[in-house]
């Protein structure tokens, strides 16, 4: 079985070119558009990263934040990116990486977003 | 008769004083012959002392593009165009103004009306930053925020299809375009936001040499030639309190412009300069100034400089400068653009300097 990533995206055309790029480049991906999705994939499944978008549907625009912060508790082994098109040019960055291991801010070229995903799992394995 | 006219010309005088126009007559000489208050308030240095009237124009009225006082203007009965102004304090002022010819009168032999012009660039600005806590600048960031997802999606697919194609192809090139196209995008958001979100500065004690050495560090993957831009020794560890990101990013777009400027990088050179005529008990001023040997600006645009979103050059945003003019601004500090003798732009931060 391969490395299986967990992308968590409500923009499903935002989504697509990310999924179809990080299976390319061989990952197993998994795509949730809401937090409750992502949760319930969670359950069921461990990946070795996941990549969420901070403001997901709901209603106070950090469910991502929200995601990954649970992710932290019930799988302290999974990678974290948190992905945000926020126009701040200097928003709370420490907060943010408290419960994630990464900011990448939108748009990205995707081979930078490959090798940020690619440093981060390879730096969890023992 | 005599009590008359005398009481005439009293009256006359007290007119031209109340008018909010500038109004002063040139003699035969080239001396300025009557000044109205309007023109004296404009002119005159109160701190020095120094009065203009029986002065030669050309050392009280400095201004770019200069007074047409050739003789051969004089065949012409009236000018009107716009100006701008250094003052014998150092401000720089734009002025509207007409010069009236009066040939064969000794006595006056121009007349020349003019008023300040507001000026716009600090209006915009002001109108910009003052919003920045309210509405406008909540606004702003959820457009932002929305125009993102959309490119990040566009951006997205010009990399798979660049993935996709086989090198040389047409397919190969067209993602390339689009790719760059996103970039351009981007680039423009992120000024955007800059520009919209001001946010108050971060003080902290940090030397010229220091804001210089970030400032080309962060230009350097945008043009290559920032290594070349000569950094001159002289009071380089004189310091400023202010915040570092903002005032370094200040100075990089002031860089970049230079670069763009059609100037050898070479010839771009930043310098502190102290504050020549500090009068006594001010706090001192310390200018940071960026020179160039470009193409320059045209006297008529220099005050739009930096207007949001005027720019002569297309992959430019049009936001850089007036980024740079908010966050010196926000600071208490000002930032001008003047021509160069021989060619070129000189921009010129100036601020409260603290004690180092």
């Amino acid at each position: 079985m391969g490395t299986r990533i967990l992308v968590v995206e409500d923009d499903d055309s935002v989504a697509f070119p990310l999924q179809v790029f990080l299976e390319r480049s061989g990952y197993d991906v998994d795509l949730a558009a809401d937090k409750a999705r992502a949760e319930e994939l969670l359950a069921g499944t461990r990946y070795a990263l996941v990549l969420a978008d901070l403001r997901l549907r709901g209603a106070h625009n950090r469910e991502g934040l929200e995601l990954l912060a649970r992710v932290r508790i019930v799988s302290p082994g999974t990678r974290t990116i948190l992905l945000t098109a926020a126009a701040d040019e200097r928003p709370d960055g420490e907060a943010f990486l408290r419960e994630a291991d990464l900011l990448i801010r939108k748009p990205q070229p995707l081979p930078v977003i490959l090798t940020e995903i690619r440093r981060l799992i390879a730096e969890a394995q023992p | 008769v005599t009590a008359a006219r005398s009481e005439r010309d009293r009256l006359a005088g007290r007119v031209l004083d109340r008018l909010p126009a500038g109004v002063l007559a040139i003699d035969d000489a080239g001396r300025i012959a009557y000044t109205n208050r309007s023109a004296r308030e404009l002119l005159d240095n109160d701190a020095a002392a120094t009065r203009c009237e029986g002065q030669p124009i050309g050392d009280w009225f400095r201004c770019d593009p200069p007074l047409p006082l050739a003789s051969r203007d004089l065949e012409q009965p009236e000018r009107r165009f716009t100006t701008t102004l250094r003052t014998v304090d150092d401000r720089t002022v734009g002025l509207g103004l007409s010069v009236t010819s009066l040939p064969g009168d000794a006595a006056i032999e121009r007349l020349l009306i003019f008023r300040e012009i507001p000026d716009t660039n600090a209006q915009m600005v002001e109108a910009i930053l003052g919003s920045s806590s309210g509405a406008l600048a909540s606004l702003a960031g959820e457009f932002i925020h929305r125009l993102r997802n959309p490119l990040t999606a566009i951006r997205g697919l010009a990399d798979l299809l660049a993935l996709e194609s086989a090198p040389d192809s047409p397919t190969s090139e067209y993602a390339a375009r689009l790719l760059g196209a996103a970039d351009r995008i981007e680039r423009f958001i992120r000024d955007f936001a800059r520009l919209s979100g001001i946010e108050p500065p971060r003080r902290e004690h940090i030397s010229v040499r220091e804001l210089a050495r970030i400032a080309i560090a962060s230009i350097r993957d945008r043009d290559q030639r920032a290594g070349q831009i000569v950094v001159q020794e002289e009071n380089l560890d004189r310091t400023l309190h202010c915040d570092r990101e903002q005032f370094s990013q200040a100075l990089s777009e002031l860089l970049l412009n230079a670069l763009e400027s059609g100037s050898p990088a070479a010839e771009v050179s930043v310098r502190a300069a102290l504050g020549s005529a500090t009068p006594p008990g001010r706090t001192s001023r310390i200018g940071i100034e960026v020179a160039d040997r470009g193409t320059g600006v045209a006297a008529a645009d220099i005050r739009r400089t930096f207007e949001p979103f005027y720019s002569t050059k297309a992959e430019r945003s049009g936001l850089g400068l007036s980024i740079a003019y908010g966050y010196v601004h926000h600071h208490g500090g000002s930032l001008e653009l003047t021509r160069r003798e021989g060619g070129g732009t000189l921009a010129r931060i100036d601020l409260a300097e603290v004690a180092s």
